[in-house]
Parts: C-alpha cells; structure tokens; sequence
C-alpha cells in the first residue's frame, strides 16, 4: 500500500505562480544528472540499450575479429582477458559473436513490434470508432488469435512461410496483434464515451474532426507504452524461436541460435550456453525497465 | 482530567472526560520517500459524551486526515509528526494496529462518507454486520449474533431486516446501505461515533432522515459524535459545537450559535456568506445590464411541449419500460433562468440532454427561438447548435485533456469558422477568457494543472464562444466547493445580465435554485409536479414533495448575522 | 431466460474458437511451400516414385480436390472425431497426441500450482509489509521474471542443480526428481504475469473505502487481508486463466525441449519439424479447445463468485 495518498482533494483554488525564467544549461545538466543518480537501475538500463544498439548498428567499432570465421586451435576456451566471453568449439570469439548478433536480435524485434503495433492499433482503433457488427467481428478475431499460444502460433507460421528470421518477426508481429488491438480497443472506448468528446460533438465538430483531433490523441499513450513493454517480450520471443531452430541457420550469430549451440556443451563448457542467455536477459530486463519508466511517465 | 488540552480549557472544567481528544495533531504524507507538506497542522478537538461536534472543511483541508488519524487507519506513508489522540484518558498516539482493532467497534464506530463503494461488494450485508460484532465477542452462537445483528439493523433504521440481512450491498439503494453502514457503526455499541461527510453522496430527503436518525442516536445511547463535513448548513443546523478548518489548520471554533452568529475569522465569514441557506433572494449583478435588445422580451426562448422519454430495461422477468420523462413542458423567457429542481432519477438530466439535442425525444417538441428542433435538416441542427450550448457537471471530464485553455476556448469558434485568421481569434479568445475573470496567464496550461473552479469557468467561456442565446447548465456548480460555487454562480449572473443570456439550470440543489433562477420546474419520477417563479414556490408551495424538499435544505435555520450578510461573494 | 441467452452466448463463442482455429490452421498449413503428397513417402524413395503412383495416392488422399473441398471432406470428418493419420508414424492423430498429453498435463500442473503459491506468496508479501524498500524489490520481482528466457532459467537449474549439486537428474521423464526442474523451469515465467496482476489488484482493493470500514469494525490489517480483500484482489486472475494456461503450453514446447522430456511440446516441435500437417492440425484444434473450455469455466464461475455479474447477466 505504499503508493496510496490522502484521498483526493483537488488541486488547491489558490493558482500557482508559474516557473521562473528557464534555468541555465548548467543547471538543466546538473538537474539531469541528479535524477539519473537518484534512479540507478534505469540509467544502467539505458546505457545497456545503447550499447546493444550501437553493436548493432557498427558492429566493427566494437571487436576487430570475425564472427563467422574461427581460429581452431583456440577452441573452447573459457572466458580470459583475450576473449571475454570465450571461444566456441570452432574458435570464434563469442564476444563478437554477440556484437554482430545483436543487428539481427533488435531488427527481428523491432520488426515484429511494428508490425504488431500497426496492424493491431488499427484494428482496434475500428473496432472501438465503429462498434456494432464491426466491432463483433474484430472481437472475434482477436479471441481466435489469443486461443493458440504465441510461440505455437509463431511455430506454424514460420514453418508455412519459411524458416528465417525476417519470418520469425513477422509471426512473433502477427502473434502480438491481439494484445495490442485489445488495448486499442479498450482505450478507443473509453475515450469515445467520454464527455469531452461528447462535448465536441455538441459544439458541433464533425467525425473526422473528433477523431483525428480527440479520440487519436487520447488514447495512443496506451499503446505506445504497450509498445515499449512488447520490446522485451518479443526480443524473448526471437530468441526463444531462435532457440527452437526457427531463424536463420549456423553460422548466423544470433543470440538465441548460440544458446541452443552452446547447449551442446553444457556439461564442460557451460559459459558457452549461458552467456548469450545471459546477454539475453540483461538486455530484457533493461528494455522492460525503461518501458516501465515510460509507462509511470504518463 | 488530568491534561485538558488548551484552546477549550476554559469552556469545559464542568464536562465529563472528553471520549476524544484530539492535541495539536501534524501530519504529513510521504511520497517517493519525500515528507511532503504537512496536511494537518496543529488541530485540536475535543468529543465529549452525549456532544455533536462537527469539523467544517472545503476540499484539501485536512478534514479526511483528521478522521483517519482519530480511527487509527492512516495510510501506510503517512506520518504524525507531532500532537497526541486520547481516547478517554488514554494515550493511543503510539498504538499498533492490534490494539486499535480491540477499541474499533466496543469504543469507536465510524460511518464512512461513500456508502456505495463502503460496503464489500461479494458479502452479504448481514454477514459483514455480524462479522463485526464477532471479532469483539467470539463467544456469540451463530443464531444469537444473528438476532443481534438484526436488531442493529432495526435500531439503524430500517424495516424489513430480514431481507436485508441477506442481501448483497448492490442490492440496496444507497440510503439503505448508509443505514447499514451505522448498524456496522453501533455493532459493538460504541460510546463514540466518527461520521466522515455520512450524506453528502446521498439525496437532500435521505440525507435529513439519516441525520435526523444519527441525532436520535446520539441522545438514546447518549453517544459522542464527531461529523466531519463540507456543508456548513449541515453543521450549522445540527452541531452543538464547530471546528472550522481551513489548509490543515483551524482557523475557528466555538459552539455553534456563536460561530454562526459572530463569526470572528473573514474564511468563517466567507464559508456562511457563501452558503446558499443564507440568501433568501436572487443575486445581484456586478456587471451593467446589456441594453435591451430589438426582440420583444415576452417571448420564450425555448418552448418544449409534452417531451417524454422511455428507456428499456431487461429483469430477470422480461422486459419493461422505465419512463425518464414523462409528459414535460416548460418555457423560459428571454434572458431569464428557469431551474429544473429533482433528486436521482427525476429524469432533469434526461431533459437536458433532449433540449441540447444529444438525447431524442420519444414525443413531444422542443422549440428554440420559434424553430421546432425535431424537423430541421442535419444542416441547419449544427446551425442551431450555435445558439444553444452545454455546460457539464465535471470540467475534468468534459474539457479534452490535452487541450490547452486557449484551444479549448477556440475549438467552437473553429468549428464553425466563426473568426478569420489567428489574430481575431487570439483576440477572441483572451475576450472570452477575461469574461469569465480568468487570467491570460492560464490560456497556455491543461485542464489538471487548473483548480475545479477555474476549469468550469473555462468550459463556460468555451460555451459562451459562439455567442449562444442558451445556455444548458447540467449540475454545473454541484461538484465545487461551496465558496467556488458561490463565486461560479455571481460570475453566472452577472454574464447573464451583460450579455442577456438565457439559462437552463439543472441542480438537485433546491438552496442554489433561490440564488439563481427566477423560475422553476421540481421535478419527480419523469413528471413536473410543481412550477412558477421561485418567491412563489418557496414561499407557499402547493405539493408536499416541494415542501419536502423544502424542509430538507440544511441550515435553514440559521440566520445569519447582519455582518455575514455583508461580507458578499468575491467574484 | 437471461442466463440461457447467457450460457448460449458463451458456449457458441467457444465452438466459434475451435472451428476458426481449425480453418486458420487449415489455411495456414495450405501455404505449406511443400506439396503435400511428397511427405507421404520416404525422402530416400521420393525421386524413384513415379508420377502415375503419386497420382495416385493423392486422389486416395483428396489431394487433388479442390481447396475447399478438401477443407469441406476434412471438417466433416473432424467433426466426427476423425483427424486423419500421422504421416510420420501412421498412427491415428488422437493417438499421438493421447499419448504424450499425460506427462505434460502432469508438469502443467504441477508448474501451475507452483506458479499460483508463488504469485500469491508475493501479493501477500507485497500487501502485509512494512518495510518500503522490501516492498519494492518484491514488487520488481514479477517483471523480471518475464524478461528471463524460459531455456536460460532451463540451462542454468541444469548447471546447478544436476551438475554441480547431483540433486536431480539433468534430462529425461522417470520419476518424480526429473520433474522437479521442469516444473520449477516452467513455473517461474509463468508465475510472472499472475504476480503482476496480483500484485497491482491487491493494492487497489487495499485502496477501496471498504477496507476502512472494515478496519474501522475492529479488523486488524492481516484480518482484512485475508479475510476481505484476498477475495475480491484474486478475482481479477480468473479472467487471464485462458493466457495463462497458453504460457504454459508454450513454455512446455521450450521446457520439454531443454530437459528432453516426452510431451505434447515436443511432439509440437517434431511435428512442425517434420510437416506432419495432421498432427500440427490435431494440436492446434486441442490447444484452442482447451483455452475456449478455460474462458467457458471462468465465464460460469465468475458470476458465482462476484454477485454484482449476476445481478448484471440477469439484468441484460
């Protein structure tokens, strides 16, 4: 119960004054920095983020070897100041296996929210907008595609359209449609019924108006914080399929691909499965911290 | 006796222990690890037995926080900085939650302000009534507590008890779970009772028989009452003493009739002169009337002709037809205010929404400025929209909120592409905003950076943007505090007065009718029962549901003093 | 009459699950970029078997009908309890699936009630508290349990537990000590969303005017707890029963997977592995099935434990 205050009282009838003149860089810089420091976790989070980000983007500022190519002689070596993260059995550095991994983790990803978030925002936007029979439909529909679990979903997508990453994100994306034009829905709704869209109605504002200028604006923040959280749920959902044996074949460097193979090695070499698994969670539970962050920022 | 706190010493070396003493209490809530302000700062009271004492507050006075402290059930993040709570002669400041459960119920009972939401909604009524008495006496049978329970039920006053013990609360109409909620209260026959606004979510006819009943109470079992309200005509009108409290602190007290009387501090003064019991006549325009216009005054603005209204409602046996409206018609002359006065389900909003337009009549016409609503194309209605506007109850939830001010105010005049270019409309806009005594300064803020009162008064420049000849007023000032209210009203009058404008006034507030308007409908069950001008009306009502209503306005009898009167409204 | 036109809404809203999840599958598996007759025969042998036999053995099938005769012919036969063959192993669908469903119902529950005692044990924790900073690492628990990957959490009790600590054998289905590391496996990301909602629905119920009153009657904070809100905060679970019984299906998929246990999770990989069209069909039709059930249970019990529904369902 840590989070109830007093019961709600309004805001006090007195206005307040309004804020000074715009404070200098310098302390806008200090300001930033002592809010940073008051939240530890999320400014790790972020740094975390940027770092994957940037190893996917330039990979070659990161580590100067190969991911694809090995020295055999240094097989399997466990993690040393030479390689952080050790070698594979046919001598690549998993350090820079992960880097280069990290361009087809995050695009999958990225890939797969935005395809969950456009088709399902829109769908659910009609649904809500419209009502009545559409609605009925949409409903339905939504029902159905909730009724199989994702990863079986995704499972028979992918082997219907082919096995490879691009068709992974699209199965995880057409598997995330539902949530998200459920909360559409939801906040469609909620919006639609209320009275200040009442009220523009009542001054005379005709549909396209309501929509574009009220009900659009009012009730995207749901769904774009839900977008935030779906980052972490899809990246796991990539590297579990990965996992599985779905995405890109050896000698892809993806991150989930190289826990199945280094699961191989679990008895002797067991950093071999469990640091790209690691990487993995590190890089969730960072993108869920910051997506928490928006969504209390709203 | 041994410390009798200070400020009342002197008025009570003669009276019992006090069962409550409240001693120079602070409090303050702690958010993100941060003490905030303290919302209570030094508030002392004092109970006594067989003593009606009330705490007067408006919103963020504290008035909550003192209740929650004096039942032990602060919220977790909130801290007593300073200050004791005796119960008797007993210091319970420091107690755990153990202990105060042993005196929650035997010594005091409290009735909560929300009875809708007060009661558990998956048990039945007697179940949570007999649950209280057993955790203060386990030793009770199951048919013993029952009959016991009963009885409360009784002695709470409701009939019928036996269908009520085995109810769940949504089956209750929300006087009856009021009444429920006392029976909980007197459980464990309590020598003290601590009412937090027990009525104020509740009809005026249900909230002058509770209180007429609380009263009973406290002189039968001679009980100690604190009641901790907003309505200082409820206080006025019942307590032996008040405690008025103003941002944490009090900034009055004394007993009654002299508080009310000679109030010393100007916020006393204020609170009474702002009271709609304490004006028996209309209020005055601040603002020079407009010239009179070319259009003969004697005729109505709005006509409606036998508007009714049915709304189907599905039971478990079949369907039936609830009539919101039936067979309404009323008119209002130019520049006037006629009030449509009712309690829950009169069907006034209902008559409302049929004269803006959002909700269709099942028969009858409505008439604005000679042109029958009902038979206008799609067209010329959004034209007609701009004579009649709408203001609602919550500015909160009728103002978009992420609009700014100024785009709230301008999205009418846009609309209807009223004003040419950025500059008329700039210029348009800080006109309206200027008429409704806000400043330009807010123009560029949302909706909850303004307080309830500056919010109305934005939804009521954006009403005004159009220059509407009606103006719809859905319980427009119900959700304010009184002193808000009081100002919201004088701003009402006097645009009345400098543009003419002619008022439909829905309230449930019969004191607010007396201050507003100059004609009334008293609505009940869908159908008018009584109308004509306001003097008339309260002076020499004809039906017995008007003289009710009447007999219900709390503080009635409370006359102010000739100072009080002069105090006015700051508008 | 309002809770037959009730019960008729529900039930005809599960049967529509079913029928659309069969034609999505169906549709689906159409796309297949293989043709279906090819997986009837041994690859080895595929490139010596004439056209003419091929031919042949489609039109036993129905291959070479129409789509939607072919969608019509299977429905009907499903209808009657008939999935059609494995192609893999020849056996009817029912039976493959009847035969690895029982180890799986078993780590399914087992994960589910491991899952619920940790979900309620953090609620609980979270709600009856004092101590903030407590509060809030248990509060944060749930959402990290949802960003660890199921075969990390798999890989790592493996390590420890099997390899290190010689507790439980690392692979395989025999006994109870080989479940122990699945269930726990399975449980934790499942147990995440569940605490989640707990979690908030706990505090908001802790937030509501009745639990003054409650206090207010001589309740002390663990008796309200327990006795007022634990109810009320756990409702809310019932309605994501059906998403949650679908982690766990999925969850299974990657558990048996990882620990090499037989179940329906594996057979899902080897059958989509494999193209084993009927058997991918059978599974799908049973996963939707079972989620419609889930939603149809909930919808009778709901209004039994919340009065305000009833009185809403006899009201409509």
């Amino acid at each position: 119960m840590s989070t109830v205050t007093e019961p709600l009282e309004g805001v006090p009838e007195v206005a307040t004054a309004d804020a000074g003149a715009a404070p200098g860089f310098r302390r806008l810089a200090a300001k930033w920095l002592l809010a940073r420091a008051r939240q530890p976790g999320l400014t790790v989070a972020w740094l975390i983020v940027v770092l994957v980000f940037l190893w996917a983007v330039v990979p070659a500022m990161f580590t100067t070897s190969s991911p694809v190519v090995g020295n055999v002689a240094s097989s399997l070596q466990p993690p040393s100041i030479h390689h952080i993260f050790g070698t594979d059995d046919l001598g690549r550095d998993m350090y820079t296996r992960m880097v280069y991994g990290a361009s087809h983790t995050l695009s999958a990803t990225l890939y797969a929210v935005a395809v969950g978030f456009l088709a399902g925002s829109t769908i659910g936007l009609i649904g809500g907008y419209a009502g009545g029979i559409v609605d009925g439909v949409i409903m339905r529909f939504i029902d159905v595609l909730l009724s199989v679990p994702t990863l079986m979903l995704c499972m028979v997508i992918v082997a219907a359209l082919g096995y490879n990453t691009l068709n992974v994100a699209l199965s995880i994306g057409i598997a995330s449609i539902a949530s998200f034009a459920r909360v559409m829905r939801a906040d469609v709704l909620r919006v639609v019924h209320s009275e200040y869209v009442e009220s523009s109605y009542g001054l005379g504002a005709k549909r396209l108006r309501v929509l574009v200028l009220h009900v659009l604006p009012n009730s995207v923040g749901a769904v774009l914080s839900l977008a935030a959280l779906e980052c972490g749920t899809a990246m796991l959902a990539v590297a579990a399929l990965g996992f599985l044996g779905y995405g890109d074949p050896p000698p892809t460097p993806e991150w989930g691909l190289a826990v199945a193979e280094g699961q191989t090695y679990l008895a002797t070499q067991p950093y071999l499965a469990l640091i790209p698994g690691a990487v993995i969670a590190v890089v969730v539970l960072s993108t869920n911290r910051i997506s928490r962050a928006i969504g209390k920022g709203r | 006796m041994t410390a009798v706190p200070h400020a009342e010493a002197h008025l009570t070396t003669d009276s019992p222990v006090p069962l409550l003493t409240i001693d120079d209490l602070h409090v303050a809530y702690r958010l993100e690890g941060k003490l905030g302000q303290p919302a209570v700062r030094g508030v002392s009271v004092q109970v006594r037995p067989g003593e009606l004492v009330a705490v007067v507050g408006e919103s963020g006075s504290g008035k909550t926080t003192v209740v929650r402290a004096s039942l032990g059930v602060l919220a977790q993040n909130a801290e007593v900085l300073q200050g004791r709570i005796s119960y008797g002669e007993t210091d319970v400041t420091k107690w755990g939650d153990r202990q105060f459960a042993k005196v929650r119920g035997p010594f005091v009972g409290f009735v909560p302000q929300d009875p809708g939401n007060s009661l558990n909604p998956v048990k039945r009524v007697g179940r949570q009534l007999v649950e209280a008495i057993l955790l203060h006496d386990r030793k009770l049978g199951g048919p013993v507590s029952r009959q016991l329970a009963l009885e409360k039920l009784r002695t709470a006053g409701l009939t019928d008890v036996g269908r009520i013990f085995d109810q769940f609360p949504h089956e209750l109409s929300g006087g009856m779970k009021q009444r429920a909620l006392i029976a909980i209260a007197l459980a464990s026959n309590p020598e003290l009772l601590i009412a937090d606004e027990p009525t104020s979510s509740l009809d005026v006819t249900v909230q002058k028989t509770i209180l007429d009943h609380l009263d009973r109470l406290r002189a039968e079992l001679s009980l100690g009452v604190l009641l901790v309200t907003h309505d200082l005509g409820v206080a006025t009108e019942r307590a032996d003493r008040l405690v008025v409290m103003q941002a944490g602190r009090v900034v009055e007290r004394g007993p009654t009739a002299l508080v009310a009387s000679k109030p010393r501090e100007p916020y006393t003064r204020r609170l009474l002169a702002a009271a709609p019991a304490s004006h028996n006549s209309r209020l005055e325009a601040t603002r020079p009337a407009a010239a009179v216009g070319d259009e003969p005054a004697a005729s109505p603005i709005l006509v409606t002709d036998g508007l009714v209204k049915h709304f189907k409602l599905r039971h478990h046996r079949g369907n039936s037809r609830l009539t919101a409206v039936d067979d309404v018609s009323f008119s209002i002359a130019r520049g006037t205010t006629h009030a449509i006065v009712g309690e829950s389900g009169a069907g006034k909003s209902t008559v409302a929404r049929i004269v803006f337009g959002f909700t269709k009549p099942d028969a009858g016409t409505v008439t604005v400025d000679g042109a029958d609503l009902g038979t206008l194309d799609r067209a010329a209605r959004r034209r007609s929209r701009r004579q009649v506007q709408f203001v609602y109850q919550n500015p909160f939830s009728s103002l978009d909120p992420r609009f700014t001010v100024h785009r709230l105010i301008a999205e009418p005049l846009q609309i209807h592409r009223a004003v040419a270019g950025r500059p008329v409309l700039d210029q348009r806009v800080s006109e309206l905003i200027d008429a409704v005594a806000l400043g330009p300064r807010l123009l560029r803020r949302r909706p909850r950076e303004l307080s309830g009162g500056q919010a109305q008064r934005v939804a009521i420049a954006r009403a005004l943007a159009l220059n509407p000849k009606l103006v719809v007023l859905d319980e427009a000032v119900s959700a304010l505090d009184v002193s808000v209210q009081a100002q919201v009203l004088q701003l009402l009058v006097d645009l009345q007065a400098s543009l003419g404008l002619t008022y439909l006034f829905i309230t449930h507030d019969l004191g607010v009718v007396r201050l507003i308007a100059h004609t009334v409908s008293v609505m009940r069950r869908g159908r008018i029962v009584e109308d004509g001008p306001v003097g008339e009306i309260f002076a020499d009502p004809r039906e017995k549901y008007t003289r009710e209503l009447i007999a219900a306005i709390p503080g009635r009898d409370v006359s102010p003093g000739q100072d009080v009167a002069n105090a006015g409204v700051p508008a | 009459m309002a809770w037959i036109r009730y019960a008729a809404a529900k039930v005809g809203r599960a049967l529509f699950v079913i029928w659309a999840a069969y034609t999505l599958s169906f549709v689906l598996l159409f796309m297949l970029p293989v043709k279906a007759v090819d997986l009837l025969f041994d690859p080895q042998e595929l490139m010596t078997i004439s056209n003419a036999t091929k031919q042949k053995v489609a039109a036993e099938y129905g291959f070479n009908k129409p789509a939607f005769v072919q969608y019509g012919d299977r429905l009907w036969a499903a209808l009657h309890g008939n999935f059609g063959t494995s192609v893999q192993s020849g056996a009817p669908v029912w039976k493959a699936i009847g035969d690895v469903f029982p180890p799986t119902l078993v780590l399914a529950a087992a994960a589910l009630a491991l899952a619920l005692a940790i979900s309620f044990g953090i609620a609980f924790f979270a709600a009856n508290s004092h101590h903030a900073w407590l509060v809030n690492f248990v509060e944060a628990l749930p959402s990290a349990t949802v960003s660890v990957p199921v075969f990390l959490i798999g890989l790592i009790a493996i390590q420890v537990f099997s390899f290190d600590l010689h507790w439980f054998p690392p692979l395989g289905d025999q006994g109870f000590g080989s479940l122990v590391l699945p269930m726990f496996t399975l449980a934790i990301p499942v147990a995440g969303p569940i605490s989640q909602l707990l979690v908030n629905s706990f505090q908001r119920e802790l937030a509501a005017p009745y639990v003054t009153t409650s206090l207010a009657k001589g309740g002390t904070r663990s008796w309200v707890i327990s006795r007022e809100v634990f109810r009320n905060a756990s409702l809310p679970a019932l309605t994501i029963a059906g998403i949650t019984f679908g982690n766990i299906l999925a969850g299974a998929v990657i558990t048996e997977t990882i620990f090499s246990r037989t179940g329906l999770g594996r057979l899902t990989q080897t059958a989509v592995g494999t193209k084993d069209i009927p058997v991918i069909q059978g599974i799908v039709v049973l996963t939707a099935g079972l989620y419609a059930i889930t939603n149809l249970v909930v919808d009778f019990i709901y209004p039994i434990l919340d009065p305000r529904l009833k009185a809403r369902i006899a009201a409509t």
